[in-house]
């Protein structure tokens, strides 16, 4: 039976307050580390919010671009329906010619969209089960495709208004020009020009050609901001979320490889006859064994007790009577309990190096693990503080069962033995060489095992049936968790490429309407003698300038959002600040690939046109 | 002095039975100084001459020759650089840019070359032009009239050998047109412009030192 508490080490000190005794509550603490960092409260409504954000940010961009798309289409078409009105159609006939055109086009359209977002769907949930398949526990046939009519019909309905709204204003626009403006296909600058004044280094640097680009950038600032601002928030959800994914999975990565066992096993609840009987298994390759004693070492000495704001340190014994609905204390005073936990010869010495102590000068001395992580308040920020005063060579003195002892302090350490690493309890870890203290009556607590085949051994132990045996497969857990990283690493990035392809068509439709438009100013540029390759650098550099301002853009949100989630979440374990460079070369090379390629493209598509036909076909 | 010489130039547009002959085995010179109207009816290969000499085309046979060079042995870099230095082009709806101001869109091939602009002589220009008070206007927020003035203006920075308007007010009302050809006419009296202009209107032709009747793709 699992309980979810919150703030679990708090709930811990009331239950040892009513008497009762830490050995008897086994906190899962793997469990508890996936509530500090992937699925807490905090964790989940982050994730929730950033889908939220994610999906308004693609309904607002696909909006934008069918909005985009229709004008382009327009304009395009302009000449059309400037020919149309000279022959003599109405305004009415035209706007309805363009509502009937979009309303054919929704009906094409909204069905195909709707069928290959399914089949999308179908074919995602097909790799994802194929890649984690083997991952997934046994009673979890992977994901299963359900169609919910909800979104289906909202993207609908969705499409419609966009189509219909987008629609109405190219109608709108259309039937509004007059005949001769529309047949010369004249390109409304509403632009006042001051706004086009260019800083002396862009044509100092870029020359004219710089110039022109810079100022071309300027004419139509509408479709100038989307297109930055579609690729800028690309960036910034592919850098926000890269940083979220790294700090989520790849920290539980790291905390698995840190581990020298592979399998735990819980044995305080087990006869010393079925231990034998587990430790004669196979695939037992490597054993530590961690022992605990059943009564509690109560210590004398409470000044050497560091208070924490909030916290309760010192417990005070007593009973909580139901009548009067309050607690009732022994009246011995407050006190503190400290844990002792034993290890055996080898594993001792092991820990002993590892927290760099030579074993030859301690015998009969104690370590004192004395860490304490706790939350501060009701948030998720965590605290890290030390319990005791003790220092090294300091001698702790207490009673166990009213029989007073003392420890020597060899060594104080915030390591954590084996199969304590994450377990923060409020009395400290006093660790001892079981061999040494055989008189304190120590119980085993737990065993951990570094096993050439951890699957298989739990199913040997699985076959043994003994009772009280609670054990966990670290091999398992991380298989599943790479699982879970997978999955959620699929759906973000997922989400991911389909704003940068929104972002995508919005930078292509605005660069390749912006050539339709300029057709004209191209040919009278080369016409005054502007050459090839003076004008293949004037586009490049316009969409450089473009990439430049929307890579800064995104780059900059990236780091905010990578800063928010690092106050969110205070992490600063191990690894220090996170730096998302990473992400952020690769979206420096993204965003530059794939402008290259839009140059190319539409390039290709003025350079076919002849200069001379250009301004025959203006001049008619 | 002999500044333009055409030489059996021909264009043909189509093949088989859309052949069309724009232009066919036309010959003639220009001298320096001389204002040269081409006159002729729609279609008669007057537009498609004036693109050939000013190297935007290229003839199917027939050769050009500016300043004693063969325009059409330069590549398509080399004639274009040629023609920002040598050739002014006047166009019928003008082609400015649109995000350039009058200033910006007058000095343009002289910064496509990355010459200096000589603040004198433009101030010179601009005031012959008339536009002192409009150097900073945008081209949508200028007249006809004005907006054709800084093309004229565009054409003559670069003191070409020679500069080629294509019908240069056919898009204007009367009195603009009178401004437009006034310009023409003092530039080629003042600087010793050579200019050759196409037009349908035989009294802005009458202006010329000398006219030119194509028919069909043949000077008659």
């Amino acid at each position: 039976m699992f309980y979810e508490i919150q703030g679990v080490s708090s709930n811990l000190e009331m239950i040892s307050s009513d008497n009762l005794k830490y050995d008897n509550i086994i906190t899962n603490d793997e469990l508890l580390r996936w509530e500090a960092f992937a699925f807490s409260d905090s964790t989940v409504s982050t994730l929730f919010a950033i889908s939220g954000i994610v999906i308004f940010i693609i309904i607002f961009t696909s909006v934008f671009c069918i909005r985009n798309s229709f004008a382009i289409a327009t304009t395009e078409k302009m000449k059309m329906y400037g020919m149309l009105s000279s022959v003599g159609a109405t305004r009415k006939q035209i706007r309805r010619n363009v509502i009937f055109e979009s309303l054919i086009l929704g009906v094409i359209a909204i069905p195909i969209g709707i069928l290959s977002g399914i089949f999308a769907v179908f074919v995602l949930i097909k790799i994802v089960n194929s890649l984690i398949g083997e991952f997934l526990l046994a009673n979890v046939d992977g994901i299963i495709m359900k169609v919910t009519p909800l979104p289906i019909v909202l993207s609908a309905i969705l499409s419609i208004i966009t189509i219909y709204l987008s629609a109405r204003s190219s109608a709108k626009k259309a039937s509004k020009v007059n005949p001769i403006e529309l047949l010369r296909n004249a390109e409304k600058i509403t632009i006042k020009p001051n706004k086009l004044k260019t800083p002396k280094i862009i044509s100092k640097v870029f020359k004219t050609g710089g110039e022109l680009a810079y100022k071309n950038l300027k004419r139509s600032r509408k479709r100038y901001r989307t297109t930055v601002i579609s690729i800028a928030v690309s960036i910034f959800v592919f850098i926000t979320m890269n940083t979220f994914l790294t700090n989520m999975f790849d920290l539980a990565d790291d905390y698995y490889k840190d581990y020298s066992y592979n399998v735990k096993l819980y044995v305080n609840d087990v006869d010393s006859k079925d231990i034998d009987r587990i430790q004669k298994l196979n695939y037992m390759d490597e054993k530590f064994a961690l022992y605990e004693i059943a009564d509690n070492f109560e210590i004398y000495d409470i000044d050497k007790v560091n208070e924490i704001p909030g916290q309760i340190i010192l417990t005070e014994g007593g009973y909580y009577d139901e009548e009067k609905e309050e607690f009732i204390p022994d009246g011995k005073g407050k006190r503190m309990e400290m844990n002792i936990v034993g290890l055996d010869d080898e594993t001792f010495n092991k820990y002993l190096k590892e927290i760099g102590v030579n074993p030859k000068n301690i015998t009969n001395q104690a370590i004192l693990s004395d860490q304490y992580f706790y939350y501060i308040g009701d948030t998720s920020k965590r605290a890290e503080k030390r319990i005791y005063k003790y220092n090294k060579n300091d001698t702790i003195v207490g009673k166990i069962n009213d029989e007073e002892k003392s420890f020597k302090v060899a060594a104080v350490t915030d390591i954590k033995p084996y199969g304590l690493e994450t377990t923060y309890r409020v009395g400290g870890d006093l660790i001892v060489n079981v061999d040494e203290y055989k008189k304190l009556n120590f119980e085993p607590r737990a065993i951990l095992v570094q096993s050439s085949n951890a699957d298989k051994l739990v199913e040997e132990l699985e076959k043994l049936n003994i009772n009280g045996l609670q054990y966990v497969n670290f091999d398992e857990m991380a298989r599943e968790e790479r699982a879970m990283s997978l999955i959620v690493k699929i759906f973000l990035y997922g989400f991911i490429t389909v704003i940068t392809l929104i972002g995508v068509t919005n930078i292509f439709n605005t660069i390749t309407s912006n050539m339709e438009l300029r057709q004209k100013e191209f040919a009278s540029l080369k016409s005054i003698g502007m050459t090839k390759k003076e004008f293949n650098r004037m586009i490049n550099l316009e969409t450089c300038f473009y990439s430049v301002k929307s890579l800064i853009y995104g780059i900059v949100l990236g780091l905010i959002g990578t800063f928010a989630l690092y106050m969110a979440f205070s992490i600063k374990i191990e690894k220090g600040i996170y730096i998302p460079i990473n992400p952020i070369i690769i979206s420096i090379i993204a965003v530059f690939i794939l402008v290259f390629i839009i140059m190319k493209y539409s390039m290709a598509k003025i350079n076919k046109q002849n200069t001379i036909e250009t301004i025959r076909n203006e001049n008619i | 002095m002999e500044i333009l010489r055409v030489e059996n130039l021909s264009k043909i547009y189509g093949k088989d039975e859309v052949q069309v002959n724009a232009l066919d085995n036309v010959s003639f010179t220009v001298d320096e100084g001389e204002f040269v109207a081409i006159v002729g009816a729609s279609g008669s290969g007057k537009s498609t001459l004036l693109h050939l000499i000013g190297g935007v085309d290229r003839p199917t046979s027939g050769k050009v020759f500016i300043d004693g060079k063969d325009i059409y042995k330069f590549n398509d870099d080399e004639l274009a650089v040629f023609r920002r230095r040598q050739v002014g082009l006047i166009y019928q709806f003008y082609n400015l840019i649109p995000i350039l101001n009058v200033e910006e869109n007058i000095t343009l091939p002289l910064k496509l070359d990355n010459r200096k602009v000589d603040e004198e002589k433009l101030n010179e220009l601009i005031k012959l032009l008339g536009l002192e008070d409009r150097r900073k206007h945008l081209p949508n927020e200028l007249s006809g009239g004005q907006q054709q003035r800084t093309s004229i203006g565009r054409a003559m920075i670069t003191n070409p050998s020679i500069i080629l308007a294509d019908e240069p007010t056919g898009n204007l009302d009367s009195k603009s047109s009178e401004e437009i050809v006034k310009l023409l006419e003092k530039s080629n009296k003042d600087y010793k412009q050579t200019i050759i202009m196409i037009t349908h209107n035989m009294d802005i032709a009458k202006i010329a030192d000398r006219i030119i009747r194509l028919e069909d793709g043949r000077i008659v």
